[in-house]
């Protein structure tokens, strides 16, 4: 699969986790790809109040991604 | 003299645009509407109820284009609390639970619409519905202890007895269109909650999937206590 289209994936997983989001997603898998962490969603957090939402994805194979407010970042795990 | 005169204009225009953008978003809201939740349980003792008062308020976003409304809305108030026995039951207050009411009461266009809107700025105060679809409910917790916010557990609303004992169960839930206060009593039954505001209940700033307390790591002051503030 193309890293476009994985990224795009994750971008739609993204927009429906945290708060505020469409769809209420409760599975953490989408493949080999697992969610490892989120930003603190909750209503009273600086980060709500600031619209700041941040996701963690265990991509497998020594490679994570965080999307931040929309941008993605790869990592290659030390 | 033209270049400063240009440079006036244009900061005019600037601070104009910036002051109208602002001021379309501190408008008045379209809806802001008070209800009371109340949780009935039954007990062996008979029906025991706690309520709360929220808030719910929703704004027009108009934007830059004006055929496409976006609605923003927000809720506050605090989570429900029943006395049961040596415990307490708390049904959380979610991010969204402004849909209790937009559940309990039956409406002829979706909440976030024009229709919708004008339906529910139309209830009368005292009007009142029960919460029927249970998939709407709040979520519900206790503590095995209360000074220790890592002791949370979650409730099952359908198996109230594995945590309470014999009896439990939830009876209903009712909502009430109400002009009363919000009461602000969560920080004297949780005095530690304020503490939470910025973090979950295991300490921690993220949710992390591998928590080893996942209930504890999901929770904040946000599940139980949201005041209003000025944006």
């Amino acid at each position: 699969m193309k890293l476009e289209l994985f990224n795009a994936i994750l971008s739609m997983d993204s927009y429906h986790r945290g708060y505020d989001q469409g769809i209420e997603l409760t599975g953490i898998e989408l493949g080999d790809t697992l969610v490892i962490a989120e930003s603190n969603a909750q209503n009273t957090s600086d980060e709500v109040s600031t619209s700041f939402y941040a996701i963690a994805y265990d991509l497998g194979m020594d490679y994570s991604e965080a999307i931040i407010n929309g941008t993605h970042y790869i990592y290659r795990m030390e | 003299m033209v270049m400063k005169t240009s440079l006036i204009v244009l900061s005019v225009l600037v601070i104009g645009t910036a002051v109208a953008f602002a001021a379309n978003q501190m408008a008045k809201p379209e809806l802001d509407l008070r209800y009371k939740i109340t949780v009935n349980v039954e007990t062996p003792d008979g029906v025991k109820s706690g309520s709360a008062v929220r808030e719910i308020v929703i704004d027009k976003l108009k934007g830059f284009n004006p055929d496409k409304a976006d609605f923003n809305s927000d809720i506050y108030g605090e989570a429900v609390v029943v006395d049961l026995n040596d415990k307490k039951l708390f049904g959380l207050l979610n991010w969204d639970a402004y849909n209790e009411v937009f559940h309990a009461f039956s409406t002829l266009g979706a909440p976030l619409s024009e229709e919708g809107i004008a339906y529910y700025n139309n209830l009368p105060i005292g009007a009142q519905a029960k919460l029927k679809d249970k998939k709407k409910w709040p979520k519900f917790v206790t503590f095995e202890d209360m000074n220790d916010p890592m002791s949370v557990q979650a409730v099952d609303h359908d198996d109230l007895s594995e945590t309470f004992g014999q009896g439990y169960t939830i009876k209903n839930i009712e909502i009430e269109i109400t002009d009363q206060q919000i009461n602000w009593n969560m920080p004297k039954i949780l005095p530690w909650i304020e503490q939470y505001r910025n973090k979950l209940f295991d300490g921690r700033t993220i949710h992390l999937t591998n928590a080893e307390n996942k209930l504890a790591n999901s929770l904040g002051a946000g599940s139980f206590i949201v005041r209003r503030t000025i944006k």
